[in-house]
């Protein structure tokens, strides 16, 4: 018994030692082994998704690591760092090491986290790579609501502060912030038509056929299928320019708004101080991706709003939303 | 059993408290306007109705403070006597406790192969055959999870060789085979 | 009508059809064998390789793969008291008490002829009153969501019913730790003091993986070196013995037909999904049955309910994913994706356009079932081999799939040091007598119980009459209030039968 004892005790010395010397020993290495040389890529690129595996940022992601694992000839691998409203994986992306081996989908989201005061990350931790997807939003009622058109809603809400009910997302999520655009834009108060925060389009859909709002406003695709089973109308796109697959729906300037509206956006950008060569050999790829029929036809499958910006055109892009949005989550008492 | 009564209603007290407390003190509101329960609202109650159980089962073991006088000692003997009993599960839970230390430190495959071993010569089995099974598990994960399943584990000492000259079932499929 | 099926039954001519059904049905096995490794994550990861197939086979490898996953979260279950997915955990106790007492394959063989069943008749429902179904579940707004969850957590009195004080502080210590995170409602992160990581919260997997096995396997080291396997091994302990199916399938006719129906309709509602189903099925058998005292100590009519209901309900969450594009569960969610991909957009065009390839998907819904019954039979079987592992194999092989599935979930290490916590929480709970289930209950409910009290009351302006506005909601708060009352009056009724 005794015995046994005594090797137990060695053998739980000799584990915590080597632990010990193990752990120094990967320090070392990680230290030694920095890119000296601009050959890239030679090892596995990691693709950090910031929403669950199955969604519609993460379905965009399998498939660009699937076309640059062709372009590039390394395995991309994605994983998926979801949690806290998408400041997880952005904050994992933005601190992880600029050698280029770690690349980032950046979504709409980052550029509200510091306005909101959730976590501090901003557009200013990436070296923007590129804009691959824009989705405007919509509003959108119940077929069988009284309103037939955006004026008439408007009116109303003028009409009636505080009595109908909005929801798409939470609480200062890019559907959100788009009601609270287009009210402004009406010049009606946001508080006029309050927001229901929800986790999603699909409940906030599921709510607004039930009876427990009045409006949605989150893109023409989400929307779809309802649209297609006579349960709900889309009454205006938040868009310059109408939605092919929706040829029927207006867009602000056409309902008689003097806004272009908004969307959500994805993007990809590394870690700030990630080399030059890196943001460009994957622009690069991303720019021959783009064009290709594979991917044309996975977004319009999809439902998925396809746009292009190179690094320069959506770093402007990624400043200029940061600032817009940031007086919109003033002006609706967010902030 | 008093004894334990009294352990676990210390425990949820301490627990209702430091929520409690945390969430008297944040600078989230309790509630919003209009009275609507904000961030705050339902931790409130909850740590408040966790406080007051605890106190219940306080109040529970007071009543029979005499009877636990007397079962302390016994407990004391009981877990002498079944020594096995406490010191294989603190060995478990301490080792898996290091376990998930060095997992990212010196990486998934070579924490879980010595993991694997040292627990396996701990309870008693042979070297040869807590090698042998040691590599199997790897195997398998390395299979399951690294090849069908594409998890990115944290490598720091083998590195990416294990995730390089990639065998992607993906491309096979977009190639029609 | 009858020209479709025999066009959608041509498209299962080709070989591929049955062959991608047959892996994804043999990959679900491992899936639900593995703690961690939940149906949803299997088919999320699987999603880009339909991509490249023909729809059929894209659609119905996940319609194949669920089916599996889920009743194979039970082997683990029985054989070692630990859920393989979340589905699993209304029925673990039982299930595994059940496999101690009788035998573990036994067991098994009735949750898998219960499985299947139920997962035949929530496809039938899927099939036949697919829009019936989904104009109903689309009547439910967060106030009825409110009662529907309400009703949910009462179940965790049901289950404590010896002693609700303990239940009720494990619903609390579940509650409170959900409350961790950046919150559904107003967004703010709260518990997080200042760390980025913790904003996620207690994530649902990790903590439920940890609560269940960790001290499962405490209590196998304690006498690891006296006994050498996980349960005395009798005679013919993995062998086949249909006299227990034959029983059961008698005398729980009702018991299944009440709970698959319920976890149909419970599946059907978007966001409740199959794991609500089999707790809500479980609650309700114990509360409708003649033995209530054998529930929780092993009782097979439990088994049998929660079983029958989770597998009903994957059928019932496709109903308004398919007919309104809402996803009733995480899995549909991701199956949403996977048609659009294909080209095919949920909604009342799909059935109409693409009507022999929607009746052909309805057949493998079937066909998927009936497989489960051979696979199922072989994974038991296979499975079964694991109780002739020695314990000092099987503590660190357990563990370390544990660790590795926790980690999987969301590439988190956090995810898995929150397994490592919730396991030593639950062996503290445990000794103490706490039902571990309510904790993993709570730890569902209680978001959805404080975000579907809040927006309803914040959309009716703070007024608590909005609870009982509603032709739906005034029906589920009397059930749920008959839930908790009617006990006692059964009670009295007794004692007044004695009197006489």
């Amino acid at each position: 018994m005794k015995n046994n004892e005594k090797k137990i005790f060695v053998f739980l010395t000799v584990t915590v030692v080597s632990l010990m010397l193990l752990s120094s020993f990967s320090g070392c290495v990680s230290q030694e082994a920095q890119p000296q040389q601009p050959e890239y890529p030679t090892k596995p690129i990691t693709l950090i998704c910031p929403w669950a595996a199955g969604g519609g940022t993460d379905r965009t992601s399998r498939m660009i690591a699937t076309l640059l694992e062709q372009e590039l000839g390394v395995p991309v691998n994605v994983i998926n760092k979801v949690g806290g409203g998408g400041t997880i994986g952005h904050s994992a992306a933005a601190t992880a090491s600029p050698d280029g081996y770690t690349i980032g989908v950046i979504t709409f989201e980052l550029s509200t986290f510091k306005h909101l005061g959730v976590a501090d990350v901003s557009y200013e931790d990436f070296e923007p790579i590129c804009q691959y997807n824009f989705d405007p939003a919509a509003v959108i009622v119940r077929a069988d609501a009284p309103w037939n058109s955006l004026q008439e809603l408007l009116d109303y809400i003028k009409a009636h502060p505080g009595e109908l009910k909005a929801s798409g997302t939470a609480r200062g999520g890019v559907w959100d912030l788009a009601r609270i655009g287009l009210l402004n834009a009406a010049g009606i108060p946001p508080d006029a038509l309050p927001w229901i925060p929800s986790t999603g389009a699909a409940p906030a859909l599921q709510e607004l056929i039930a009876g427990g709002i009045d409006v949605t406003t989150c893109s023409l695709p989400e929307a779809g299928p309802l649209i297609d089973a006579g349960k709900v109308k889309a009454l205006a796109v938040m868009a310059p320019e109408r939605n092919p697959a929706y040829p029927d729906v207006p867009t602000l300037r056409e309902a008689g708004i003097d806004w272009d509206g908004m969307g959500a956006w994805r993007g990809l950008a590394a870690p700030k101080g990630t080399p030059d060569y890196v943001i460009e050999t994957i622009a690069s790829a991303m720019e021959k991706i783009v064009q290709s029929d594979e991917w044309k036809d996975f977004m319009e499958k999809n439902g998925f709003g396809m746009e292009w910006k190179g690094p320069e055109e959506f770093a402007k892009f990624l400043e200029n939303d940061y600032q817009v949005v940031g007086e919109l989550i003033k002006s609706a008492g967010y902030a | 059993m008093n004894i334990k009564e009294f352990i676990g209603g210390c425990g949820i007290i301490a627990v209702g408290s430091f929520f409690l407390y945390a969430s008297l003190t944040s600078n989230l509101p309790i509630f919003m306007a209009a009275n609507i329960p904000g961030p705050m609202f339902f931790p409130v109650i909850l740590s408040s109705l966790l406080i007051i159980l605890g106190f219940t089962s306080l109040l529970q073991t007071a009543k029979n403070m005499k009877e636990m006088g007397k079962e302390l000692p016994r407990i004391k003997i009981r877990y002498l006597t079944l020594h096995n009993h406490i010191k294989y599960p603190s060995i478990f839970l301490i080792l898996s406790g290091i376990y998930i230390y060095s997992f990212p430190t010196i990486g998934c495959i070579l924490s879980t192969f010595l993991y694997s071993v040292i627990l396996q010569r701990i309870f008693g089995r042979k070297w040869r055959d807590a090698v042998l099974i040691s590599l199997g598990i790897i195997v398998i994960i390395y299979i399951l999870f690294i090849r069908v399943l594409r998890v990115v584990f944290p490598e720091p000492i083998i590195g990416d060789i294990i995730y390089l000259y990639y065998f992607s079932p993906l491309l096979l499929l977009k190639w029609g085979i | 009508m009858l020209e479709f099926i025999f066009e959608a039954l041509k498209m299962f001519q080709n070989p591929v059809v049955i062959i991608v059904i047959i892996i994804a049905q043999l990959f679900g096995v491992f899936i639900g064998l593995t703690p961690g490794l939940t149906a949803t994550l299997a088919v999320a990861l699987l999603v880009p390789f339909s991509y490249f197939m023909d729809p059929l086979s894209g659609i119905g490898m996940i319609i194949a793969l669920e089916a599996v996953a889920i009743f194979a979260g039970d082997i683990p279950a029985v054989l070692f008291r630990i859920p393989g997915t979340p589905s699993s955990a209304a029925q673990t106790i039982d299930a595994y008490l059940l496999g101690r007492k009788k035998s573990p394959s036994e067991v098994l063989y009735v949750d898998l002829a219960f499985s299947t069943l139920g997962g035949i008749v929530g496809s039938l429902i899927l099939i036949f009153a697919a829009s019936l179904i989904a104009e109903f579940a689309s009547k439910f707004s967060t106030v009825e969501y409110f009662w529907l969850v309400v009703w949910g957590l009462s179940m965790a009195i049901i289950i404590s019913s010896e002693d609700p004080k303990k239940g009720f502080i494990g619903v609390l210590i579940g509650f409170l730790a959900a409350t961790i995170g950046i919150d559904y409602v107003y967004g703010f992160p709260r518990f997080t003091f200042g760390i980025i990581e913790v904003q996620k919260g207690i994530s649902f997997i990790p903590a439920m993986i940890g609560l269940f096995a960790i001290p499962e396997l405490v209590n196998l080291s304690k006498a690891v070196v006296e006994r050498k396997y996980i349960m005395e091994l009798k005679e013919g302990i993995g062998k086949t013995s249909f006299s227990l199916i034959r029983e059961s399938l008698g005398k729980y006719k009702s018991v299944f037909a009440r709970s698959s129906l319920l976890g149909t309709f419970v599946g059907a509602l978007p966001g409740a999904g199959a794991d609500i189903a089999a707790w809500i099925a479980y609650g309700l058998g114990k509360r409708l049955s003649k033995k209530p005292e054998e529930y929780g100590k092993g009782s097979l009519e439990g088994v049998v309910a929660a079983t029958s209901a989770n597998n009903a309900g994957l059928g019932g969450a496709w109903i308004p994913a398919l007919v309104f594009g809402i996803p009733g569960d995480s899995i549909t969610a991701i199956a949403i994706g996977a048609l659009m991909a294909q080209g095919l957009r949920p909604g009342p065009l799909l059935f109409q356009e693409n009507r022999v390839l929607i009746t052909a998907l309805f057949i493998t819904f079937i066909i998927a079932n009936i497989f489960l019954i051979f696979i199922g039979y072989l994974a038991i079987r296979a499975s079964s081999k694991l109780l002739k592992v020695p314990r000092n194999v099987l503590i660190p092989l357990i563990f370390v799939f544990c660790v590795v599935g926790a980690y999987s979930v969301n590439n988190s290490l956090f995810d898995v040091w929150i397994m490592f916590l919730f396991g030593v929480i639950g062996v503290l709970l445990s000794k103490w007598g706490v039902p571990l289930q309510t904790v993993v209950l709570a730890i569902i409910l209680g978001p959805m119980i404080e975000y579907n009290f809040t927006t309803s009351l914040m959309k009716s302006g703070m007024n608590i009459g909005v609870f009982f506005s509603r032709p739906i909601a005034v029906l589920l708060s009397i059930m749920v209030i008959f839930s908790w009352i009617l006990p006692s009056i059964l009670k009295r009724m007794k004692k007044v039968k004695e009197l006489k």
